[in-house]
């Protein structure tokens, strides 16, 4: 159990990382789109994205967070406040169209890259394992064998093609060749392997979603991105809700461009449809679904109770907890208040949210308070001996300057911070002194 | 596993980064890093080939990566063990450089908010910090005095010290 632990997490669904993805020269560009669309604090897909002043986005969660710590882009360290956060729906529908088709395409790349790695060798015989070699090698070969076909076909000048069509052609094949290999690649090796059947010539499997499709659409299908039925596109999935204007006119064009978009099914009663929209235009107006931030230090104890008590959130252990408990929920219901209303929690979540984030904070403490009680039982244990270095530290410095008492003190301040040898605080003190004079 | 965890959203970063550097390997292959031990993601080991054209270089360095369960808002702090002999390293081995601070502390006072901790920083971009502190010790922020001292009035001894050390350290 415990040895796989390990494996396993990182087999887990959701420990995904651009990594998934073949490297660049296998899938072009794939890795750092996936990387493009992550949040630079948590490496996880945005979460409702927010831009700040200089244009960095992040979670809503993860930079309210790193904002609460200190007022900076956590990227180039521009400052910036919270009243600089923006929506990026852009970033947003991305995010969402990305996390849909990602294991799609995954599993389209991988598919590529077993080719670029099963069937190179075979072909070229000679050739070694490493893919960037093989792929240049593959290219001349091909070159070199469609230079010596137009020649042929140039100084024969018998082919079909020729005379007016065939350098065009040819070019056109190279340029594919160069441009997209892995596409030419599996257009032109799909014939040769056991994907193809003759006897059924009418039905072929496709090369890349590898479902049975007529041989005179394959290049259709292919071309349409393996969608056979030529896609209606659905504007009104994607098209944002942006009229904060509010204007009644466009309310009015809205809802007849609804209707028509609806269609035949119809199905949502108007009155429902216009009852998400006021949600959703609520939530862009955005001031009254958020909570203040709080200065905790101007309000009574029973003041941050009520506080509490408000939304339901319990109001167990001391001050300081409360407070730590009340601006945590703070920015969770911001940052959930940020999400697209679909995606938006229960208060229910969120306070289990709260309450993981309390159970952590609290574990983690007690294992710090464990590991200092043991430093400051090492230093109380170890006092004696720790004056008695102090003693023999002096006299060898009261030939020098004769201060040693200040520096002894500040050298027992100092000891309480982190290691506990007070020797080195006094000797870096010492020579602190020395190259100060110096 | 959940009793140290903490908090999720560390553990899913730390994830990742373990991830991607396994699978992606460190530049020039110049340290590898990864968890301790399986059921605990917040204390790492990492091992730091010595950089070239230093006194460092042939050695191979084990440092403790010791993880905040609030981690990336808070800086990991990192301990050679066994201590390397190095001016910005403290006798005890723990690194003290800027990037492993966060912005609040500043125990030298030297350091300007530019080049401290910040949540997108990470152990990949830390550890190739400390290589080059490797190569080239800060000696306006030391944190072993007698070493930056030496380092300071001479050099051919400390590198003396450093090339011994390392010898020692693989049996020779």
């Amino acid at each position: 159990m415990v040895a796989t632990d390990l494996q396993s997490l990182l087999d887990a669904p959701d420990a995904h990382d651009p990594t998934d993805f073949p490297p660049q020269d296998v899938a072009p560009g794939l890795r750092l789109l996936d990387d493009s669309l992550r949040c630079s604090v948590c490496r996880d897909f945005y979460d409702a994205p927010m831009s700040i002043n200089c244009g960095h986005s992040f979670c809503s969660l993860c930079i309210r967070q790193a904002l609460d710590a200190k007022q900076e882009c956590p990227s180039c360290r521009q400052p910036a406040t919270e009243a600089h956060l923006r929506k990026n729906t852009a970033a947003e529908s991305a995010v969402k169209a990305w996390s849909e088709s990602r294991e799609f395409i995954l599993r389209l790349s991988k598919a590529e890259e077993r080719r670029h790695v099963g069937d190179l060798p075979a072909a070229n015989g000679s050739s070694g394992h490493e893919d960037s070699e093989q792929r240049p090698r593959k290219r001349q070969r091909t070159l070199s064998e469609e230079d010596s076909d137009a020649e042929v076909e140039y100084l024969g000048g018998t082919s079909p093609y020729f005379s007016s069509r065939g350098s065009a052609t040819n070019s056109h094949i190279r340029a594919q060749e160069t441009g997209l290999p892995s596409k030419s690649q599996s257009q032109s090796d799909s014939p040769l392997s056991e994907h193809r059947s003759p006897n059924s010539s009418s039905v072929v499997e496709c090369p890349l979603c590898q479902r049975r499709v007529p041989l005179e659409s394959i290049n259709q299908h292919i071309d349409s991105g393996c969608t056979l039925t030529p896609s209606a596109g659905g504007p009104s999935s994607s098209r944002p809700h942006a009229s904060r204007a509010g204007s009644r006119d466009k309310d009015k064009q809205k809802a007849q461009w609804t209707k028509l978009f609806d269609g035949g099914s119809g199905a949502a009663p108007p009155s429902r449809r216009s009852k998400e929209k006021q949600k959703e235009r609520a939530s862009e107006a955005g001031e009254a679904e958020y909570l203040p931030k709080v200065a905790y230090a101007t309000l009574k104890d029973r003041r941050l109770q009520e506080m509490l008590a408000e939304h339901g959130l319990p109001t167990a252990g001391d001050r300081a907890a409360w407070e730590r408990r009340h601006q945590k929920w703070v920015t969770l219901y911001n940052a959930n208040a940020d999400r697209a209303p679909a995606d938006q929690q229960s208060p229910a979540q969120l306070k289990r949210a709260l309450k993981r984030w309390e159970d952590g904070l609290r574990a983690a403490n007690a294992r710090r308070a464990a590991a200092d009680v043991d430093a400051g039982a090492h230093q109380r244990a170890n006092s004696a001996a720790f004056r008695e270095l102090v003693e023999a530290a002096r006299p060898k410095k009261a030939a020098g300057t004769g201060r040693e008492g200040r520096a002894g003190e500040d050298g027992r301040e100092t000891t309480g911070m982190q290691d506990n040898s007070l020797i080195i605080v006094q000797r870096t003190l010492d020579v602190r002194k020395h190259n100060l004079e110096d | 596993m959940n009793s140290r965890s903490g908090n999720a959203t560390a553990l899913r970063r730390l994830m990742t980064e373990y991830k991607q550097l396994t699978s992606q390997g460190a530049p020039d292959g110049m340290f590898t890093a990864g968890p301790v031990s399986e059921d605990d993601f917040f204390q790492w080991e990492a091992l730091i080939m010595g950089p070239k054209d230093t006194p460092f270089e042939g050695g191979v360095f084990p440092a403790r990566l010791t993880f905040p369960s609030d981690y990336p808002l808070s800086p990991f702090k990192m301990r050679f063990d066994p201590p390397l002999f190095h001016p910005n390293i403290y006798p005890d081995g723990t690194v003290c450089i800027s990037i492993l601070h966060a912005p609040g502390d500043d125990p030298t006072m030297y350091e300007s908010a530019s080049e401290r901790w910040s949540p997108v920083q990470s152990v990949e971009k830390v550890i190739l910090s400390v290589i080059s502190m490797l190569a080239e010790p800060n000696l306006e922020s030391g944190a072993n005095i007698d070493c930056c001292k030496l380092y300071r009035d001479n050099r051919a001894e400390y590198e003396r010290i450093v090339r011994q050390s390392i010898q020692e350290q693989l049996g020779l």
